[in-house]
């Protein structure tokens, strides 16, 4: 699993949080700690860039559900860019699809957050 | 004018009766208990005498002493024991004949009575003109004084309720036997368990067995028993998966076992102890023998010497050799049912044979037969409870029904063939009580697995285990894309670490995967202790989509083909099928 982290939008009130590889019981962890420094360092406005993951487990799921309850509850948001199909079917199971939104291009994706 | 007076006194005598009828009445309604009935007993007394005290004391025979058994008003008096014929009661009981009491302190008899009490009676409780007790009743008022009618009145009440007391107290000391009995029997019933062994000492034959005794104990039996110890290998071990025996199931690797099952002719309790007589015997046999015709003859011989003075005459039996060398199931019948050979071809066919049941005649006429078993067949052996079943129009189940249900479960994993042939028995017989024990037990000669594996509880063996079962099934048409296996997998190997093992280091999780051309079976096995199936496998989406709760589930339900679990809820089944 890899993670990078950018800051982007007109002053980097957003970040972009890549993730790529397996998210599994393995790397969960790490993956929750990239996503909470980010919090941590008081950007709640968070895109994760899922395109180059192949895997994720339960407790990945997990983590992008509280992630997006944190991210809300201050006032920023969680939105997902560039799922593939294997995941894009597994965020449709659990029914994330239903409440975070699922961008194909990085700009509208940084767009929907004005 | 003295008439008159007859009369009033007549009438004022009815309605007394009347009274201690309707008291009577009043202790009758009491339940079965003696305490209850004791302390209704002294309330009506001492309503019917307006006295303000009074106490019951029963006849301990054995001490030849009065106990306090009840008491109103006189707290110091619980637990008081008076030997027979000491103080007012002990003379009452003694003698069998009432007391009026005045001034009882003047009086040297009773030394150590309540001087504030002014007037007292004590009349004895009597059954059958024995005293069983004494029933004392006083009053501290002074204006009180007992009188003949008075004790008259607490005479006749005494009498009957003494015959209330009475049935109350044999009650209790059934009851209490029966208390005690039925201990017996439950440790007996645990006991006549602890006979029974059904380790399967090969890894590839599964076992599963229930049994159902009429009562807590019972006649029907069933066992493995090990043979021999071997040291070479089986066929099954022989191919390359020598770990599973050892690993998997035992310790050792045996080439030979014994299956038998058994019914002796009775129920209950003498049934009982004849079958664990009969269990050593064949256990002993088992192990001197080396065929199941030969210690059929032994156990018939036996059985006639031990047995032959009661009445409680004979056992069928069918007794076994599985070799698994060659695969081959050698038995010889003693008047049992026949077990169905179920093929994996889907053929059904009785394994017959002639003799005689254990214990009836000198010679049983045994034969031996021999069958040889391909992997995935069954062996379904069975108690005449079985095929004997009743339903509420006293049909019987009989074998062609047995057959037909038989037919229809065949495909379901052993483990649900056996439940659901146990659910149907149960849906044909309604509540129609059953007249007989019932054991079933079946076998199955394993197909061979692609892959068998054990691991500890340690979530880092996860991606470990995950891996080979994808290294085995690389290439497999049945599976989409390898995140959904691994998707399902995973969450139950977490399942099984974490809520069947309960992160239990000491505990295994057993994998084996059977990949078929168009279908993968993997079942993933705990040592916890289960759970509820219905209830979780009824979990519907949680309504709130970012809680956690049965999230995995969802999953799992959605990319297998076949997700169930077994009866005790530590086996789960993920089925894929290639569509």
């Amino acid at each position: 699993m890899e993670i990078t982290v950018n800051k982007v939008g007109d002053m980097g009130e957003i970040t972009v949080i890549g993730v790529s590889g397996v998210v599994d019981s393995e790397t969960v962890d790490r993956f929750g700690e990239a996503i909470n420094k980010v919090f941590d360092e008081g950007c709640y406005n968070v895109i994760l860039d899922i395109e180059g993951l192949t895997y994720i487990n339960t407790a990945g799921l997990s983590i992008i559900a509280d992630s997006f309850k944190r991210a809300t509850q201050n006032k920023g948001a969680l939105k997902i860019l560039r799922a593939g199909e294997p995941i894009r079917e597994l965020l449709d199971v659990v029914r994330f699809t239903k409440i975070i939104d699922i961008f194909e291009d990085e700009g509208v994706a940084i767009e929907s957050f004005k | 004018m003295e008439s008159a007076k007859k009369d009033v006194r007549g009438s004022s005598e009815r309605a007394a009766r009347n009274d201690e009828f309707y008291r009577i009445g009043q202790v009758l309604a009491t339940p079965l208990d003696l305490g209850m009935r004791l302390d209704r007993v002294l309330e009506q007394a001492i309503d019917l005498l307006q006295a303000d005290r009074g106490s019951i004391m029963l006849l301990d025979e054995d001490l030849e002493e009065l106990v306090v058994r009840a008491s109103r008003g006189l707290q110091a008096w619980r637990e008081f024991r008076v030997p027979l014929g000491e103080g007012i009661a002990g003379w009452v009981a003694e003698h069998g004949e009432p007391l009026i009491l005045h001034d009882a302190v003047s009086d040297e008899r009773f030394r150590g009575v309540n001087p504030n009490i002014k007037s007292a009676l004590a009349v004895p409780l009597r059954v059958e003109g024995k005293v069983i007790g004494v029933l004392n009743v006083s009053t501290t008022l002074e204006e009180k004084r007992y009188d003949y009618l008075d004790m008259e009145h607490l005479i006749s009440f005494a009498d009957m309720a003494a015959a209330a007391i009475e049935n109350a107290r044999l009650y209790d000391a059934l009851k209490r036997e029966q208390d005690h009995l039925k201990r017996e029997l439950l440790m007996a019933s645990r006991v006549q368990r602890s006979i029974i062994s059904t380790h399967v000492p090969c890894a590839s034959i599964r076992m599963v067995s229930r049994l159902m005794p009429a009562s807590e104990v019972g006649g029907d039996f069933f066992s493995v028993i090990t043979l021999s110890r071997d040291s070479r290998f089986c066929f099954y071990c022989s191919s390359e998966v020598q770990d599973r025996c050892q690993n998997l199931r035992s310790e050792y690797c045996p080439d030979k076992f014994g299956v038998m099952i058994g019914d002796v002719a009775n129920k209950g309790m003498p049934a009982a102890l004849i079958m664990s007589v009969l269990t050593t015997l064949l256990y002993e046999l088992g192990r001197h023998h080396i065929s199941p015709r030969t210690i059929l003859n032994q156990a018939n011989t036996a059985f006639r010497r031990f047995f032959s003075e009661s009445q409680y005459g004979f056992a069928t039996l069918f007794y076994a050799f599985y070799d698994n060398t060659d695969n081959t199931f050698t038995y010889s019948k003693a008047g049992h049912e026949p077990p169905l050979l179920l093929r994996s071809g889907g053929s059904v066919e009785f394994l017959e044979g002639e003799g005689f049941p254990v214990g009836l005649m000198e010679d049983g006429e045994y034969q031996e037969k021999t069958v040889r078993l391909e992997r995935g067949d069954r062996v379904l052996l069975y108690t005449d409870g079985l095929t004997g079943a009743l339903n509420s129009k006293g049909e019987v189940l009989g074998r062609k029904r047995l057959v037909e249900l038989v037919r229809t479960h065949v495909r379901e994993d052993i483990e649900s063939f056996l439940d659901t042939l146990a659910d149907e028995i149960m849906l044909f017989t309604g509540d129609a009580p059953q007249p007989d024990d019932v054991a079933v037990m079946v076998l199955e000669l394993e197909d061979l697995f692609d892959l068998t594996m054990t691991v500890g509880t340690d979530v880092r063996q996860i991606r470990y285990v995950i891996n080979s079962v994808l290294e085995t099934l690389r290439g497999f048409e049945g599976l989409k894309d390898p995140v959904t296996l691994r998707l399902c997998l995973e969450e139950l190997l977490h399942n099984a670490m974490e809520h069947g093992n309960r992160c239990d280091l000491s505990k295994k999780v057993y994998i084996t995967v059977k990949a078929e051309p168009r279908k993968v079976v993997i079942r993933v096995r705990d040592e916890g202790e289960g759970f509820d199936v219905n209830s979780v496998m009824a979990t519907e989406n949680d309504p709130t989509i970012l809680s956690e709760r049965g999230r995995g589930l969802t999953i799992v339900k959605h990319y297998a083909s076949e997700l169930r679990f077994n009866r005790e809820g530590n086996e789960a089944v993920l089925v894929f099928t290639a569509d």
